[in-house]
């Protein structure tokens, strides 16, 4: 029995992370951060997809799912993008540089951004979803001329909560990139749009019948954001969400990422819209 | 974020308040428009003064502004082309509900409500019509409220 | 298929476990323990539940001495073979946190022979490895106590009122994948095994345990004992058509109902033999230098199961109930190709309310479409 087994030797143990050394420390929001990490061992880095995530592990006391947020061109700066919420995420934000933390990964499945060449992208986000979504517009950039129109929009409560700032300003400025940030209200000298994200989508030009829309951020926004998307004609098989669920093993083994049939760690966290919509219409799911 | 400024100027006809009305009423709207344009940083209507206009935005971005301490003036929407500002006028007391002004230049198509009122009334076909094109606009805005209620960003 | 079967007698059974044991196995099985019947370490055949039964029904077990001296004579009690390959504790790692130096665990290759597996806990085990071993990602803990566990099935001779393995394909009767099986025959004027083996080393096992080669009259005992116990279940459930059927009725009223009898006390996943989930924990000793990471079974019953950040995505006994259930029966053929239930019926036992996830399907599947009313009491309090 098992006899493949008995000759072979046993993989390596998916449980067991490997130590990443904080290169660069840099304060994006109050309470949210974002880690540069490179492998402190001298090992090579793992190349990722745009959208796949790692478990990040603090020793003794815990280890959480955060995707990455690099460049997957440039795999050697392992990206992290971090909200401080809990008690492990606090930890974390009071970490410095050389600061030596275990990383598993990178697990999941990718935004499918080799499968959408030719067809106009839309990107949605809001609050932090933009962090998981950097990869593919970072990708998408590199790659310009193999995509019909670009557009990103992006929401923020209000304008001192817009992640990545600076790079959005730089964004902005490409003659070839569609880029529309509005915020739920602002005081003072916000000039942009106000109103929620979904909004953004009715303002903006695309051709509904070869765009393909990936979407992130909490699941009202994508929620809201999918339903705009198909009223605007874009069918639920061209929109890509990705999910988030509490996770102890990122390999199927732990089953706390279930979402109805689907392990988010492995068949997700990104889906076809149509893959998943039934957890955001039955509750609890 | 400063906008670009390459901006496109719709035909006023063909946007969503008014693209179903037929021929005739739109007939009947149009001689009641005034093409107008906004500086960036203009006044357009401020609250609590009489509801005289309502406008269909072709180009540029109005801001929507509520004033009250300790917040001052807060921005509570943006109005943008092919979307109508105003429905005030629709209503009594027929007095604006905010402060309006153009963050960016504004081109838009202007019409005198009053005019539009009276023409409602004695023809009521026509206000019907029109006003089957306003409720849809002022339910998508209320949606659009209700969803900003969710803080949809925002993760505890 | 006679011509490898073989007849030894029931005073025998003890050089069985003998010459499993000079092999260097561990023999874990049946024994009498706590008031049921329990798995743990055999010494001999006197460790076995001789002559003892069960009493079991929804939300009941009680151990009840036989008119016989069956060796076999009960079925199933709270123990299933699963934390002999997935303990309910294992530590993962140990770090050193001064630079982050992980020490993994070298799973240690234990030889363990499992004597008295059921067809229905055999379909369990296959389910496991489908879990730990035939997925993307190896368990190597689960790998290495797998790969070393000779398996020793028993065809059921007699059921229990919470079993429904034969309306779902899974027993009474063993089909392959073992390395011997035994099928009790007992009458007033014999006590003897049936013995069919499934691999070399279990033919090399009866090598060294007295036994002759079986006839036609053993067989069709056999075969007659097996079919009775087949037909005397009277539970029963259709696991096939069950996916489908609780997929689309995910809003059904009847989720309600059966919360409001549910304790979420998550007694069924800790004896069900398939669930497999698992929760880590942390632990630093006080000089805060070394950190270990462990790895214990949990429950999609428990409320911080499904706690992500934001807050709970399912709060309510309403929606975890359902996540077993759904899980178990519907979303496992998508995941692993197969129903996660064998029809053992210990969650119908070991329910202290006496919850009957055959009666729960059974309701869906009469009012199939049905909607509840979204905003139930329970939901508002949750």
């Amino acid at each position: 029995m098992l006899s493949e087994l008995q000759r072979t030797e046993l993989p390596a143990d998916p449980m067991l992370p490997r130590p990443y050394r904080i290169q660069r420390v840099r304060r994006e929001l109050p309470g949210t951060f974002t880690w540069e990490l490179a492998p402190a061992n001298g090992d090579l880095p793992s190349s990722f997809e745009p959208g796949q995530f790692n478990m990040v592990y603090v020793g003794g006391i815990g280890e959480i799912p955060v995707s990455i947020s690099g460049d997957p061109a440039n795999p050697e700066k392992m990206i992290h993008t971090i909200r401080a919420v809990g008690q492990l995420t606090r930890a974390m934000e009071t970490f410095g540089r050389h600061t030596v933390v275990g990383l598993r990964g990178p697990f999941g499945t990718p935004w499918p951004v080799d499968e959408i060449r030719g067809r106009d992208v839309v990107l949605v986000s809001g609050g932090l979803g933009l962090a998981p979504l950097r990869p593919a517009f970072y990708h998408l950039l590199q790659e310009r001329e193999a995509y019909n129109r670009i557009i990103l929009l992006y929401g923020a409560r209000d304008p001192d909560e817009i992640l990545y700032r600076d790079e959005i300003k730089q964004w902005r400025r490409h003659l070839d990139l569609d880029v529309e940030v509005t915020v739920d209200s602002a005081l003072g000298r916000w000039r942009g749009h106000v109103g929620v994200v979904p909004e953004l989508i009715k303002r903006v030009d695309f051709d509904p019948e070869r765009t393909t829309g990936l979407i992130c951020g909490p699941e009202v926004m994508m929620k809201y954001s999918a339903i705009a998307l198909i009223n605007r004609g874009v069918a639920a098989e061209n929109l890509y969400v990705s999910m988030e669920r509490n996770m102890k093993c990122a390999v199927g083994f732990c089953g706390h990422c279930q979402l109805g049939p689907h392990f988010v760690c492995k068949d997700g966290p990104v889906f076809r819209y149509d893959h998943i919509k039934s957890a955001f219409s039955v509750r609890e799911l | 974020m400063p906008e670009r400024e390459e901006q496109q100027h719709l035909n006023w006809k063909e946007q969503p308040l008014v693209k179903d009305l037929s021929p005739e009423h739109l007939e009947l709207l149009a001689n009641l428009a005034t093409e107008t344009h906004f500086e960036a940083r203009e006044m357009i209507c401020k609250e609590g003064e009489s509801a005289e206009h309502f406008f269909l935005i072709k180009a540029g971005r109005v801001v929507l502004e509520l004033y009250g301490q300790p917040k001052g003036h807060m921005k509570i929407d943006t109005i943008e082309s092919g979307e109508v500002l105003g429905w005030s006028w629709l209503v009594e007391p027929r007095k604006w509900h905010f402060d309006a002004y153009a963050s960016l230049e504004v081109e838009a198509v202007r019409f005198d409500a009053a005019k539009v009122r009276a023409l409602m009334e004695d023809d009521a076909v026509f206000g019907f019509a029109l006003m089957q094109q306003f409720v849809p606009v002022i339910m998508d805005r209320l949606q659009s409220t209700r969803l900003r209620l969710l803080d949809m960003y925002h993760v505890k | 298929m006679s011509h490898n079967r073989m007849r030894m007698a029931r005073g025998d059974l003890g050089a069985l476990i003998a010459a499993l044991s000079d092999r260097g196995y561990r023999i874990l099985g049946p024994t009498v323990g706590d008031g049921a019947i329990i798995y743990d370490e055999l010494e001999s055949d006197t460790d076995l539940p001789v002559g003892w039964g069960e009493d079991q029904s929804p939300g009941a077990y009680r151990l009840v001495r036989r008119q016989d001296q069956a060796v076999f004579g009960f079925t199933l009690g709270p123990h299933t073979w699963k934390k002999f390959l997935y303990p309910a504790e294992e530590r993962l790692f140990q770090v050193t946190l001064e630079g982050m130096s992980f020490q993994p665990e070298a799973p240690a290759g234990v030889k363990q022979a499992f004597f008295g597996v059921r067809a229905c806990e055999r379909q369990a085990l296959s389910i496991l490895d489908r879990v730990f071993l035939e997925n993307e990602h190896v368990d190597s803990g689960y790998a290495a106590r797998r790969r070393d566990t000779f398996i020793v099935a028993v065809n059921c001779t007699t059921s229990s009122p919470a079993c429904f393995c034969a309306s779902m394909g899974t027993g009474p009767e063993h089909r392959g994948d073992f390395d011997l099986c035994l099928t009790e025959l007992l009458t007033p004027k014999r006590h003897d095994f049936l013995v069919e083996a499934g691999s070399a080393v279990g033919e090399a096992i009866m090598k060294e345990v007295p036994h002759c080669e079986a006839d036609e009259a053993d067989v069709a005992q056999a075969e007659k004992q097996i079919e009775a116990t087949a037909k005397e279940m009277s539970r029963s459930m259709d696991g096939d058509n069950a996916a489908q059927l609780l997929s689309r009725n995910l809003e059904h009223p009847r989720w309600h109902e059966v919360a409001d009898r549910c304790l979420s006390c998550a007694n069924c996943t800790m004896v069900c033999p398939t669930c497999f989930c698992s929760t880590v924990e942390d632990t630093t000793d006080l000089t805060g230098d070394h950190a270990e990471r462990w790895r214990r079974w949990d429950s999609c019953f428990n409320q911080d199961f499904s706690y992500a950040a934001g807050g709970h995505a399912r709060s309510s006994t309403m929606s975890r109930y359902r996540q077993w259930l759904t899980h178990k029966l519907s979303g496992w053929h998508e995941q692993f190709g197969t129903s996660g239930c064998v029809g053992c019926g210990r969650c119908i036992t070991w329910c202290p309310v006496g919850i009957d996830l055959t009666e729960e399907v059974a309701a869906i599947r009469a009012a199939d479409g049905a909607v509840a009313a979204t905003s139930k009491a329970e939901d508002c309090h949750a």
